[in-house]
């Protein structure tokens, strides 16, 4: 709770100094609204942490293969990072780099997540051999 | 989460926007050209370490 009004309050102060500085020099005011964004998300990830300990200890207990969990902690990743550049290059006015970062994000995860999709067309011959 | 590092960057914008807004009143518009670019570099010198920070957290945290 405490971190949560940490949080808001680094955001509101970001958003204030970014607005400010914005008016007169664009390209600092972009950069402080950078900060801001990567200061939080720097916290809100460590925070993750816990949660990536938890998803290690839920696998071992499912008996599932790290290369079936690993894909999709991996997609979350690469879909926070493009979210993020993309957004930001949107609010310093390209729209079209934009689009193509998350463009590139969903190649990117699609990739990662191709071995996954593999395994699972294996299964399925694997299956329809046998019967 | 250092905060002090949004007011710094938010300290040397206005000190560069008022600069930019003498050298240019005064005529030397090249100058306050030089003066932005100055500001940009310092800044972006401040906060390229955070970045790599947060960058090396994610590839770290999500086995990428």
């Amino acid at each position: 709770m405490d971190l949560t009004l940490k949080i808001a309050a680094a955001g509101m102060t970001g958003a204030l100094c970014a607005m400010v500085i914005r008016r007169h020099v664009p390209e600092l005011g972009m950069v402080v609204a950078l900060v801001t964004g990567v200061l939080i998300l720097g916290l809100a990830l460590t925070l993750f942490s816990g949660v990536t300990e938890f998803l290690d200890e839920l696998q071992e207990l499912s008996g599932l293969a790290p290369s079936v969990v690993a894909p999709m902690v991996k997609t979350a990743g690469i879909a926070i990072v493009t979210k993020y550049v993309g957004a930001l290059c949107k609010d310093a006015g390209e729209g079209g780099i934009a689009s193509v970062v998350e463009t590139a994000g969903a190649a990117v995860a699609l990739l990662v997540a191709l071995p996954l999709l593999r395994t699972v067309l294996q299964t399925l011959l694997g299956l329809l051999k046998t019967s | 989460m250092d905060i002090d590092l949004i007011f710094k960057i938010a300290a040397i914008g206005i000190l560069v926007s008022v600069l930019n807004q003498v050298l240019v009143r005064s005529g030397r518009d090249e100058q306050a050209t030089m003066t932005t670019l100055a500001g940009l570099v310092v800044v972006l010198m401040m906060v390229v370490r955070e970045i790599s920070d947060l960058f090396l957290l994610v590839k770290s945290l999500f086995g990428l």
